[in-house]
């Protein structure tokens, strides 16, 4: 049975179909080099006309056009009728439709994000409790790395509705601090202090100027907002500097930060305290009268 | 300026040939510089004390180190060199980044006035090896000025703020061997008064010129046109008039005109997105 069908199969393999075999496997060749080149090229002329993600996009429409017009080159060598096959395609498009509902979601929603551009390659985004610096921007999905090395991939029609924040898209931010400090606290000096804080930090801008709101009086203590002007480049350095200064610039000033605590306050001053027997808790000394008697 | 010191100033920017196993030190205002010439090596180090007496002090040029204390306690920066040349020359730059210059009252310039104020900027020094092929090694700027942004806080600019008294008379304007003078005149061609709290000083496109007791700058023009209307702004291409016999020592950091059309087609592509 072997020996039949290796018979037939040679038999099927005749002289011309090897010949349209070996070109069609040529044309593939030839037409996915072709390919390469081009797309190649393409993103050398692009580079300096178009941004990144553009010029991605124009590739990619170029690579899979042209390769399916390889593909038809080489079904039409090979003897398949084409227009049969087109019938087929398209009640095979509409089945792959359906359940590629999600891809089909993202790759329009990429285009979406393309033409929208809320971000670009290089910048620094926070999508929920995610944040990291965009790697690449893809048809189905956007790429990022986190500060502690991760790689994640975002699909793009998750992208489009969520909320998202894009850190360094403008070139200035303000870092806003909240102090809590304490009710005795010389809210002129307290000013003062800040100011010249912002003043000696060199990661701090002179303009726009340092922002002090006296913002609420709470519980425990008076609640300023101090916000200082930095480039985005040195949030790290700013951040951890004027924490530090903040801190010690309230101790030789001797500004006090608040914390929870309750005052007892009386119309007499000071608050009488009599001292009531010996110390023991009456429960204790209620346990052991039976006993004594 | 005592002729002693005018005499010391002129010597901090002259060339030096450096025997190879000395430590040397050169004081530029509140900027310390130490240089050593290793065969086949340049180290320098620095450090800066910002304080009344230090500035006040007298410039040093590059000589043989009075103490090695301070040697083992700095951070060291090391060049590879050729063999060919132990010379060394500091050169006053401009900074390298506009200036925003803020008198320390407004000024008001009524219309159809002019107004000559003279503003102190301190110097960067660059450090230039191997003459007369130069190698730059490194600058660094004797003061560090703080950071401020010109503009809004989408397309403005980092810059250096300074401020300034802005005085009026060169007879007023302090001597420092590490601050290059910049006349600024502002022409109000508006019909409005002029109230300026800031300008913002294009440094880079500045040459310094060493004069007789100072250093200088080119002039700077700013002609107001009214708030709605840009400013123009106009840079000396010689020594300013106070000072014409001073030689250019440094170069500016960008030609003017190349950097006009740079900021005009800047504009264009703000405005198109490609």
């Amino acid at each position: 049975m072997l020996q039949r069908a290796f018979q037939e199969l040679v038999k099927f393999f005749t002289l011309d179909k090897l010949q349209q075999l070996i070109l069609a496997v040529l044309v593939a060749v030839v037409g996915l080099i072709l390919l390469r080149f081009l797309s190649a090229l393409i993103k050398r002329m692009t580079r300096k006309y178009l941004s990144q993600q553009y010029s991605m996009l124009v590739r990619k429409a170029i690579q899979y056009t042209g390769a399916v017009v390889v593909l038809f080159i080489i079904l039409s060598v090979l003897g398949v009728k084409i227009n049969a096959l087109l019938g087929a395609a398209g009640i095979v498009g509409i089945a792959v439709g359906f359940a590629a509902q999600t891809s089909m979601s993202n790759l329009i929603s990429g285009l979406f994000l393309i033409s929208e551009k809320p971000f670009q390659i290089g910048d620094v985004i926070k999508v929920g409790d995610k944040s990291g610096v965009i790697l690449s921007i893809d048809l189905l999905s956007v790429k990022i790395q986190t500060f502690d090395n991760q790689y994640i991939r975002i699909p793009n029609s998750l992208l489009l509705n969520t909320e998202l924040t894009n850190v360094t898209r403008f070139p200035i931010r303000r870092l806003d601090i909240k102090l809590t400090v304490s009710y005795r606290t010389d809210v002129t000096r307290l000013r003062e202090v800040l100011l010249a804080i912002a003043g000696t930090n060199t990661f701090c801008l002179d303009e726009p100027e340092p922002l002090i709101v006296f913002a609420d009086f709470k519980e425990s203590g008076l609640e300023f907002l101090f916000g200082v002007w930095f480039h985005r480049s040195d949030y790290l350095g700013l951040k951890n500097s004027i924490m530090q200064q903040i801190k010690e610039r309230f101790e030789t000033e001797g500004i006090r930060f608040a914390f929870p605590h309750r005052s007892l306050d009386t119309d007499a001053v000071p608050l009488p305290v009599a001292l009531v027997g010996s110390g023991r808790s009456p429960s204790r000394k209620a346990a052991r009268r039976p006993a004594e008697k | 300026m005592a002729a002693a010191d005018t005499e010391l100033q002129r010597k901090v920017w002259e060339p030096r040939e450096l025997r190879g196993d000395t430590w040397y030190h050169s004081r530029v205002g509140p900027l310390d510089l130490w240089v050593k010439r290793f065969p086949g090596d340049w180290y320098v180090a620095y450090e800066r004390q910002q304080t009344r007496e230090r500035v006040r002090q007298q410039p040093a040029p590059l000589h043989p180190a009075q103490t090695m204390a301070r040697v083992d306690a700095l951070t060291w920066n090391r060049w590879v060199a050729g063999e060919d040349s132990n010379r060394i020359q500091l050169v006053p730059a401009m900074p390298d980044r506009s200036l925003v210059i803020r008198p320390r009252y407004p000024l008001n310039v009524p219309r159809t006035k002019e107004v000559l104020f003279f503003v102190n900027i301190p110097v960067w020094v660059r450090v230039l090896v191997g003459l007369p092929d130069a190698t730059r090694l490194c600058e660094l700027p004797t003061v560090v000025l703080s950071n401020t942004w010109f503009g809004d806080p989408i397309t403005g600019e980092l810059c250096y703020s300074l401020k300034t008294k802005a005085p009026r008379h060169l007879h007023m304007v302090e001597k420092h061997a590490y601050m290059a003078v910049c006349p600024v005149l502002i022409r109000n061609l508006a019909a409005t008064d002029l109230d300026f709290q800031r300008i913002c000083i294009r440094v880079e496109h500045l040459n310094v010129y060493r004069g007789e007791t100072r250093l200088w700058t080119n002039q700077v023009e700013v002609q107001f046109h009214g708030e709605d209307q840009t400013s123009q702004i106009f840079s000396g291409r010689r020594a300013p008039d106070f000072d014409e016999a001073a030689e250019r020592i440094c170069e500016a950091r960008e030609p003017a005109d190349r950097s006009l059309l740079k900021k005009s087609f800047f504009f264009l592509k703000s405005l198109t997105g490609i």
